[in-house]
């Protein structure tokens, strides 16, 4: 896919795709779901899961699995705050571009 | 390459982040081959593309979107500001080593210059000075011959008045072309010679200037 994906929109997918599970979810996990949408490379998304946990959006925690630890990320509150506004923002802004993109007039 | 030589570049290449950080993303990354699978190690290490790259996504994230190449462009900043400062310092040095070995040399070329200005000055003045002071003689000369020629012309003998004041009109005549020699030179040569030595004076220091 051509159109660029900012850091903003990368921290707004994966706490997206984050909060899909009430469980939490692990690093390899996310990475095959966003890739599912769209081309990233596998070192695109630590530096993301490190910045959200960093800014608190994200909380992390081990779990045993199979005799080892695995590393969990899961939503906290000011991440799950974030997510609501980050689609409240996507609504707007991608309407935006469609109709743009698409010539029509805006209402 | 495999997955634990690929960990282990990877750590190494971490080693200038903070330990945290550095135990996080190597982790991180232990986790992400074990979740995927023995069988998709080599897919994945393919994708990832170089520990370097991946070093890099990482060090961009804690450094800053501007951050590019971070060990090789700090390290070359770093080299290139030591040995300019090394090169200006040792340019330096030589210089101060050079002025202070040929100290007794530029001393005795400036004073010797300075004297020979002072010396070339003194000697204009003073031939100014005399060629005044003969014109003023030849004058007084003149003018007292005459005086002395024009009373025996009529007074005593004719003959030593007339010879007399003929040397006394010789005299006035040298007088007169003396005098105008000296206000030519007053006029003309003393202003340029002036001139000269004050561009001979301001010489040296813009052509220093110009080097510098």
């Amino acid at each position: 896919m051509g159109f660029g994906i900012g850091a903003i929109l990368l921290d707004a997918i994966v706490l997206a795709v984050v909060s899909k599970e009430e469980e939490g979810t692990y690093g390899y996990k996310v990475t095959q779901d966003v890739r599912r949408a769209i081309d990233i490379s596998e070192s695109t998304l630590y530096p993301v899961l490190r910045r959200l946990q960093k800014n608190e959006y994200l909380v992390v925690y081990d779990v045993e699995c199979g005799g080892r630890n695995r590393r969990y990320y899961k939503l906290t509150k000011a991440g799950a705050v974030k997510l609501k506004e980050y689609q409240i923002e996507w609504k707007d802004y991608s309407s935006k571009i469609s109709n743009l993109l698409s010539g029509e007039e805006q209402v | 390459m495999n997955r634990n030589e690929f960990l282990r570049q990877l750590e190494r290449l971490l080693c200038d982040i903070p330990e945290n950080e550095r135990r996080e993303a190597i982790e991180y990354y232990q986790n992400y081959f074990e979740d995927a699978g023995p069988e998709k190690e080599a897919q994945i290490i393919e994708e990832l593309g170089s520990p370097q790259e991946v070093a890099a996504s990482i060090k961009r994230n804690l450094f800053g979107e501007d951050y590019e190449d971070y060990d090789f462009v700090k390290e070359k900043k770093q080299q290139n500001a030591y040995e300019n400062q090394q090169n200006k310092t040792t340019r330096n040095i030589v210089l101060a080593v050079i002025i202070v070995l040929t100290f007794p040399l530029w001393i005795g070329i400036l004073a010797s210059a300075f004297g020979i200005l002072i010396a070339g000055i003194a000697v204009v003045f003073a031939a100014a000075v005399s060629i005044i002071a003969v014109v003023f003689c030849f004058f007084v000369m003149g003018f007292v011959l005459c005086g002395i020629g024009m009373v025996n012309l009529f007074t005593g003998f004719p003959a030593v008045g007339l010879v007399l004041t003929a040397v006394g009109m010789f005299l006035l005549a040298f007088a007169v072309l003396g005098l105008i020699v000296v206000v030519w030179t007053v006029g003309r040569i003393l202003p340029w010679t002036l001139r000269a030595v004050v561009r001979l004076c301001k010489k040296p220091f813009q052509k220093r200037g110009a080097v510098i």
